[in-house]
């Protein structure tokens, strides 16, 4: 399911790498990465992990740049029956308050959650998963908070959305 | 002999001293000062012959004499162990000495932790004794070995209850010469000392040794307590993260080889291969028949150039590997390579 999410978001969206890639305000001006680029931001089970900005899981590495993160996993899975349930995954985007204003007058966390959003809402063509909704009538758990904080320098969205699956 | 009244110094100085040399009083005073210690050097029962690193991180040595003397006091050292710190007196005043040299003597590297370099009239220096190394795999897939003295204090070493798990924390402090080698040790970087994981938690690289220089001679490492990984971890050499060394390519000597031994290829990429017959490290005329299994045809291309050469692209991720089989065609014997179709990343 990560996989796949991960794999929609690298075929569907541009900002959101460009986001993770660069740490400038004018990081959605930079070029398109290519999928090679965005293959080497997703951390896959290196030794040391704060190269990455994309986890499938939590890290136990400690940052020392200002930089932009996504995670995401699996949140909630309410069966509905034996073989269909609900599930909401969390997509969390998160970065260092001194990297989040852009040059465009927008705050890099609200743009990444925008795009997160926008590419994935209503998506129903991702192998595995059946359609992805972010639609309190569908899911009562879904939205989107900002929650994420460290409490020092690093604030973000955590996006909750959700899916009806066999 | 030096003359005790002032009035005389200057006499005494243009009359016993090297002219070209000698052009202040301080600086006869300081080849008296030498002469002497030339005189009496060897009479001392504790000078030794021990090796002196040349170049920092290199291990190029050079004997030198030097007086080997205590520093702690056996009944008052503490945590500290006496034999651990050793002072240096070196025969030459003028010796060049500073923080970070390293020697090596009675089986033991020693870092040099303390000197009395500026304005000194004398040349000494207080080492350690490096109780440990720091192993890992750099960049290139080469094994780092460099001497560091753990301290021998741990900090802070309590259980973690609060937790769904219990770990355990503890902190330690490792001294360790900061070299081009050394240089490249970055924060969360694990090590394993007899058996037991640490990751860098803090780096002091910023001790530099003039005000506007970027040289500091010490790297100390403050690491925090980690855990093993008994797949990935070499717990009886000491190395972290061991799988993730570079396995030099095996050298084609006789038989059949498929090369370059690539056994993972990313979704949407292509990967050439080459098959020969060797004999004598040299490849010969033989062609191979090449046939995939393994993975249904919708997963991958292979496209064979020829009896020697194929490529292979991953159309999507597989969760079971492709088979590549190559046929000698002489002898009928078989090479076969396991593939790996990854996702996307």
């Amino acid at each position: 399911m990560q996989y796949n999410i991960i794999a929609h978001l690298m075929q569907n969206n541009e900002d959101i790498w460009k986001i993770l890639r660069y740490n400038d305000p004018d990081c959605l001006n930079k070029p398109n990465l290519t999928m090679n680029q965005k293959a080497s931001l997703i951390y896959s089970g290196q030794p040391i992990s704060t190269p990455y900005r994309v986890f499938m899981s939590a890290i136990d590495d400690s940052f020392e740049e200002q930089v932009s993160l996504l995670r995401i996993f699996p949140d909630l899975i309410i069966p509905r029956s034996r073989s269909v349930a609900d599930i909401t995954f969390v997509i969390q985007v998160f970065s260092h308050v001194k990297c989040q204003y852009l040059s465009n007058y927008t705050n890099r966390t609200v743009v990444l959650m925008q795009n997160v959003l926008q590419t994935l809402n209503g998506v129903d063509t991702i192998p595995g998963l059946g359609k992805i909704v972010f639609d309190r009538n569908a899911n009562s758990y879904d939205r989107a908070s900002l929650s994420i904080t460290n409490n020092r320098n690093f604030t973000g969205y955590s996006i909750v959305l959700s899916t009806f699956t066999t | 002999m030096t003359v005790l009244d002032p009035r005389l110094r200057n006499i005494n100085a243009a009359m016993l001293s090297n002219s070209t040399y000698n052009r202040t009083y301080n600086d006869y005073s300081r080849g008296m000062l030498q002469n002497k210690i030339d005189e009496e050097f060897y009479n001392a029962t504790d000078v030794f012959t021990i090796q002196e690193e040349q170049t920092p991180g290199m291990l190029d040595w050079v004997n030198i004499d030097v007086r080997i003397t205590h520093v702690l006091s056996d009944k008052n050292t503490s945590d500290k162990k006496n034999d651990d710190w050793r002072q240096l007196i070196f025969k030459d005043i003028a010796h060049n000495y500073a923080l970070g040299v390293r020697y090596f003597f009675d089986n033991n590297y020693w870092l040099t932790v303390q000197s009395d370099y500026y304005h000194y009239p004398t040349a000494s220096a207080t080492i350690r004794r490096c109780n440990n190394q720091l192993k890992w795999y750099d960049s290139t897939g080469i094994l780092r070995q460099e001497p560091c003295i753990i301290d021998d204090k741990i900090q802070r070493y309590r259980n973690e209850y609060n937790q769904y798990i219990i770990t355990y924390e503890g902190y330690i402090t490792v001294l360790c010469q900061l070299n081009k080698f050394t240089k490249d040790i970055v924060i969360n970087q694990k090590f394993i000392f007899n058996g037991q994981a640490y990751k860098v938690l803090n780096i002091q690289n910023y001790f530099n040794k003039t005000t506007f220089g970027d040289d500091a001679p010490l790297l100390t490492l403050t690491m925090n307590r980690d855990m093993n990984n008994t797949e990935n971890d070499d717990l009886a050499d000491n190395i972290a993260n061991n799988a993730y060394r570079v396995t030099p390519s095996s050298t084609p000597t006789i038989g059949n080889y498929i090369l370059p031994d690539v056994t993972s290829i990313l979704q949407g990429d292509t990967q050439q291969y080459s098959v020969f017959h060797y004999v004598n490290s040299v490849p010969d005329s033989t062609t191979f028949t090449i046939t995939a299994s393994g993975v249904s045809s919708n997963y991958y291309t292979l496209t064979v150039v020829d009896g020697n050469h194929f490529n292979v692209t991953n159309l999507q991720m597989s969760t079971t590997k492709l088979i590549v089989t190559c046929t000698n065609n002489t002898d009928q014997s078989t090479i076969q390579i396991s593939i790996t179709l990854k996702g996307l990343w």
